[in-house]
């Protein structure tokens, strides 16, 4: 592949990040609100959204040091290094040489990593809850996102995402062995647990003893809260991406050519309305579990990972 | 007919799926919703005997196939949810061994049943050999179950999944026991539910709970 045509495809890669991460987030409050008989926000409103908190001045507590105004950019930043990593709508990732799977997840720990640092730093109570919370649950999902990497990587013999694609794409059997299916069951419960969605997180409450993501950007504003804001919404676009595209490969191109690049994207825009769906219908039927029931949820996940993997061994 | 590679394929899909639902019922806590994963584990079961009956024309597994349908994943749920809506017991409140332990428990059990079967597994030929350690983690999860769990429905379930993986690990091995056999051993897992559900009565109307482990305590 030539030179040119991956500095394409990685420009279309971040625009398609930038710019469809909040029609998602709109997508999904629309269904929910669809699902439980309100009309919901406008389509647009995460843009407006965005526009008036970069309008707004940023205010920063006097006790914060570096961390708090330089996390916002780290997580803006990771989102779109990983963008450049995770398939869309085709396999020919711009930074596929660099970096596999592996990367992707230590990128979004990092990113999270900071935003915990960053709601301990201004020295509020509530983001110092929120950053406890968020670090319980990325500590418990962590062990779960390797394992069910792991046995993606052991199906496809390879933790390059590009060599997953197409291994995984040219041999449908594979999708429908126990391995990869259970990794797919844990994943999705990772991604619910890393993405602040319900029954873990409620993205949508300002509640202070129900909060784990709003309690951390707690003290952020302006241009500082949309980076914020954004980099969240662009971490569930991520994840989606990741979970639609390494388990259901069909329809990613294969090959340098326009057609079946347009087909990618109408395809990977389907899988992700399912998906939006999929999270609209979950988020309306479930409630929020305790925080002390998180735990219990993370290690069936664990525990399905394990599986996978052993299953891999034993079958 | 059906190329053995494809044949496996499922067998395998299907008692992974078992053995999921083994770490279901581990997972919840509410009782009627382990009842009905209870239900949906033996109709796997029965799935897997009338397909090895079909790769393998053993005729008289559609009958234990039916059997298995019929009394444990129908008759038994019912029977067991009646149970638990005449006593008005519906959660698993607090086990012996918490959630979150016990499904790390449940996981590290079925590492250790393969390495425990690993050496029958490879002593047999039968193209189903490989599936045998999962019914061997079925066996230890359903005594786990049992001694994990405080209240008595639980601890009858867990009896079931143990019986439960003791069938597959026939069904697996043997293509399954003789029938008459089965038949006997379905009538007396029956029967003993039944017994089971007087005896649960009894120690409600005694200690005006189904915790066992009121049963431990002296009354004088």
């Amino acid at each position: 592949m030539d030179y040119v045509a991956k500095f394409l495809i990685a420009v279309v890669q971040l625009l398609i990040v930038l710019g469809a991460s909040p029609v998602l987030v709109s997508l999904i409050r629309r269904l929910k609100a669809r699902l439980q008989g309100r009309l919901g926000p406008p389509w647009f409103q995460p843009y407006y959204d965005l526009a008036k908190y970069f309008q707004k001045e940023s205010v920063v507590s006097e006790t914060a040091s570096w961390i708090f105004n330089f996390t916002p950019y780290l997580q803006f930043v990771c989102m779109l290094l990983i963008a450049l990593f995770v398939p869309f709508y085709t396999a020919m990732l711009p930074l596929d040489a660099t970096g596999g799977i592996i990367v992707i997840m230590y990128f979004f720990l990092l990113s999270t990593f900071f935003l915990a640092l960053s709601g301990l730093d201004t020295g509020s109570a509530f983001g110092g809850m929120g950053s406890s919370r968020e670090m319980t649950i990325a500590a418990l999902a962590e062990p779960t996102i390797i394992l069910a990497v792991f046995s993606i990587s052991l199906v496809a013999n390879s933790t390059n995402i590009s060599t997953i694609i197409l291994r995984l794409g040219s041999d449908y059997g594979l999708l429908f062995n126990p391995t990869h299916l259970l990794a797919f069951a844990a994943f999705v419960i990772v991604t619910i647990a890393e993405t602040g969605r319900l029954p873990v997180d409620n993205p949508t409450t300002h509640l202070e003893l129900t909060m784990i993501h709003e309690a951390m950007i707690l003290e952020y504003s302006g241009r500082h809260l949309a980076l914020v804001e954004w980099s969240a919404w662009m971490k569930l676009f991520l994840f989606l991406s990741l979970l639609t595209n390494l388990f259901f490969p069909w329809g990613v191109a294969t090959s340098l050519d326009l057609l079946s690049f347009v087909a990618g994207l109408v395809i990977f825009a389907v899988k992700l309305t399912l998906a939006a769906g999929a999270i609209a219908f979950m988020e309306t039927i479930l409630a929020k579990v305790r925080i002390f029931r998180v735990p219990e949820l993370l290690a069936g996940s664990f525990a399905i990972a394990l599986l996978a993997i052993i299953s891999f061994y034993v079958l | 007919m059906l190329t053995s590679d494809g044949f496996i394929r499922i067998l395998n899909l299907l008692s992974v799926g078992v053995l999921v639902t083994g770490m279901l019922i581990l997972w919840r806590r509410s009782l009627l919703s382990a009842v009905q994963i209870f239900g949906v584990q033996s109709l796997l079961l029965a799935l897997m005997a009338v397909w090895i009956a079909f790769y393998t024309g053993a005729a008289h597994l559609y009958l234990i196939a039916f059997l298995v349908a019929a009394i444990k994943a129908v008759a038994i749920p019912v029977l067991l949810s009646r149970i638990i809506r005449r006593l008005d017991v519906y959660t698993e409140i607090e086990p012996y061994i918490g959630v979150a332990t016990s499904l790390l428990v449940g996981a590290g059990l079925v590492v250790v049943a393969y390495f425990v079967m690993q050496p029958v597994a490879d002593a047999t030929n039968l193209p189903t050999h490989n599936a045998l350690p999962l019914a061997f983690a079925m066996v230890l999860l359903g005594l786990f179950i049992t001694v994990s769990r405080k209240k008595a429905v639980t601890q009858i379930l867990g009896f079931l999944v143990l019986e439960n993986g003791i069938f597959m690990l026939a069904v697996l091995a043997t293509y399954g026991v003789p029938t008459i056999v089965e038949i006997g051993v379905f009538l007396d897992l029956f029967v003993g539910i039944l017994i089971m559900e007087v005896l649960v009565y009894r120690i409600n109307q005694t200690f005006e709970s189904v915790d066992t482990h009121v049963l431990d305590e002296l009354r004088g």
